[in-house]
């Protein structure tokens, strides 16, 4: 049997179910350093250590010039949040509601009266655009179809056609588990970057994985810290290695993309727009948990592909939850009630941080936030992605009920 | 009930072929059971827990992770994930259940460290840490969600956890059922984070973390001397074995070369 058929004949039985997903934030350990800085939570002065890290070609990414879609797009250090407790009734999320505070969100944050408006300054008809979704976590925890489905109406309501639309992520199997299939968003592409065929398997009639065909190599993020993933239990995987190379779906299907995450914590901090993204948008991210979880986090938004892409974000903050994040831990999950809106990536994970960390300190996990739970934020912001500092921040917040 | 055994004997016959002891569990404890409509197993080592909890798998490798049996079922029409996580060790097992377990409700004592709510069972025993997870909450799920756990558990020979290596004195159910076993930063970050800034940087050791009254009192085993030399020197203590001190913002007594008992 050669490997690619045993490879196939091993495969997951159920790779569909491929699981809860978590990334508590591994914190790099080595060599501490002592520095200096301005603890965001506190505003004081605070000691840090400050990690040897691995290298990475984040230096690359300046190589490309930014353009005007580039983050923190139209609308630098503004969110909109906007907090509805009747979003959720008998644990269920209400359509409606959901649909008005998105409605709401964005005339917020763009200052328009008319909706269709709003989305206009985002999206055009003709431009293909993708609904960045997250389905790692399994159906408890994902991001909702109440939202996706509310955005997407909305986008229809302002002249873009279905068919310009894709919800995508990395895996299409994860999509599918959680029920983002075309039964039940007719009309709209649903595409993964690593796929399995109807059959179970990963490897197409050419013999190479499906995945093989997403991914762009002339797209990439390098870290020098070596990727290695067991054939049989992740027979998807396109590579290991130094490489993380970017989807074709983010560098060549599509013109924009509406980032919509779920609000989850990940240990301490959070994971929602810009882990979202960069995680989601590259191969071979096993290898970059442990040491380069921030770094990850902040520079693959700043390639090009993301960078310029991304012209909105959307936290789906409905429910969510505050600890074992972001995996499925159900005595963690919680209604936060809340819609997160921004262009700025950066600024929108600091709120939707302070949010987490709020109930975190409700149920007597943290007494105070910690600077190192900024760090990512903090990275991205040092490159241009957006605004950290809260005190920077404008927030639009409405309470509808 | 054909379809039943049939489901059974089939994943018993994977999960025999993939692990060890850790076969037996879920296999054995549903054949005791009666409404299994179906079982979808799944097996991850060290090097594939990756492909199933992405970066969550840094938390379970830094206990000491050696596989993981993930079963899908359908019972009485309704879905129920267990999870039986092979450690490397009790206490990494213990450990992981301490940072994972979440204002548990009350319920028969299944075993010695068990934490249930309404949509997840969780225990250790031995090597093993299990979770149960439903979909509704519903008592009925709850039921079968307990009842798997009565056999898992009937199934692991191994001991539960004793905090006996940490504490000389015995430790009360309640001051147990609040404590914190952690092995390095993440899990601080996920279990204790209000000491984070303190002991985060540490590596190479086991703590038990507990209350007494208002303070935190973590006892620390260190893998070598040589750690809870730099450890001490890190901290500006001083002292011998058997003796105690007191910096800035705790008091330590030293056990043993290689442990020590922090008051914080």
């Amino acid at each position: 049997m050669n490997q690619v058929n045993r490879r196939n004949f091993l495969r997951l039985a159920g790779a569909g179910a491929a699981a809860a997903a978590a990334a508590p934030v591994a914190q790099a350990m080595g060599q501490a350093t002592a520095t200096h800085e301005k603890d965001l939570n506190s505003g004081k002065s605070i000691q840090q250590t400050q990690q040897a890290k691995p290298d990475t070609n984040i230096a690359d990414a300046a190589k490309i010039a930014r353009g005007p879609n580039s983050m923190p797009g139209l609308y630098p250090g503004r969110v909109a949040l906007v907090k509805n407790t009747r979003s959720v009734k008998d644990n269920a999320i209400v359509e409606q509601e959901v649909y008005d505070m998105i409605a709401r969100s964005l005339t917020e944050l763009t200052g328009e009266k008319k909706l269709k408006k709003a989305w206009r300054r985002f999206v055009a008809p003709g431009e293909r655009i993708g609904l960045k979704v997250n389905p790692v976590a399994g159906k408890s925890l994902s991001t909702s179809h109440e939202v996706v489905r509310a955005v997407i109406a909305q986008l229809e309501e302002s002249g873009i056609e279905r068919s310009q639309l894709t919800i995508w992520d990395r895996r299409e199997f994860e999509l599918t588990d959680v029920g983002f299939t075309p039964e039940n968003y007719p009309g709209v592409r649903i595409v993964g970057t690593e796929q399995m065929d109807k059959d179970g398997l990963y490897y197409g009639k050419d013999g190479k994985l499906y995945g093989e065909h997403m991914i762009d190599r002339d797209w990439y993020y390098w870290a020098d810290v070596d990727g290695e993933y067991d054939e049989y239990t992740m027979p998807y995987m396109v590579n290991g290695g130094k490489y993380s190379y970017f989807t074709k779906i983010l560098t060549q299907q599509l013109d924009k993309v509406i980032n919509i995450p779920i609000l989850k914590n990940a240990g301490m901090t959070v994971t929602l727009a810009l882990k979202n993204l960069a995680f989601g948008s590259v191969s071979n991210t096993g290898r970059l948990h442990a040491k380069l979880w921030n770094e990850t986090c902040a520079q693959v938004c700043a390639f090009a592909p993301v960078r310029d892409k991304v012209v909105l974000n959307i936290v789906d903050g409905i429910k969510g939850c505050f600890n074992g994040g972001p995996g499925a831990n159900p005595q963690f999950f919680c209604d936060y009630h809340a819609i997160i809106t921004g262009t700025d990536p950066v600024a929108v994970d600091r709120i939707g941080y302070d949010i987490v960390l709020a109930r975190r300190i409700a149920e007597g996990l943290q007494k105070e936030g910690t600077q190192q739970a900024l760090e990512f934020m903090l990275q991205a912001e040092r490159l241009s992605l957006g605004v950290a500092d809260r005190a920077k921040i404008e927030l639009k917040e409405v309470v509808m009920a | 009930m054909c379809a039943g055994k049939y489901i059974t004997a089939a994943v018993a016959a994977m999960m025999t072929i993939a692990v060890g002891a850790q076969s037996a569990l879920v296999p054995g404890a549903l054949s005791g059971m009666t409404g299994v409509e179906s079982a979808q197993s799944r097996i991850f080592t060290e090097a594939s827990l990756y492909g199933y909890i992405n970066g969550g798998a840094e938390l379970y490798l830094e206990y000491g992770f050696d596989t993981l049996l993930v079963t899908e079922l359908v019972i009485d029409g309704s879905d129920i994930r267990a999870e039986v996580y092979r450690m490397k060790d009790p206490e990494a097992a213990f450990g992981i259940f301490s940072v994972s377990r979440f204002r548990c409700n009350s319920g028969k004592r299944l075993t010695e460290h068990l934490c249930r709510s309404a949509y997840q069972l969780q225990f250790c025993k031995g090597p093993f840490y299990v979770s149960i997870v439903n979909d509704t909450g519903s008592e009925a799920d709850q039921e079968n969600s307990a009842e798997l756990a009565t056999l898992i558990i009937a199934n692991i020979p191994e001991p539960s956890f004793d905090p006996g290596a940490f504490y000389p004195e015995a430790i009360d159910e309640e001051t147990m059922r609040g404590a914190v076993l952690v092995r390095g930063p993440l899990g601080i970050y996920n279990g204790i984070p209000g000491l984070s800034d303190r002991l985060g940087d540490l590596s190479e050791y086991s703590a038990l973390m507990i209350r007494h009254g208002r303070d935190t009192v973590a006892s620390l085993r260190f893998n070598s001397e040589l750690s809870a030399e730099q450890f001490m020197r890190n901290r500006k203590f001083s002292t011998g074995s058997g003796t105690s001190a007191v910096n800035s913002d705790s008091t330590i007594s030293v056990m043993s070369p290689r442990h020590i008992i922090i008051t914080f």
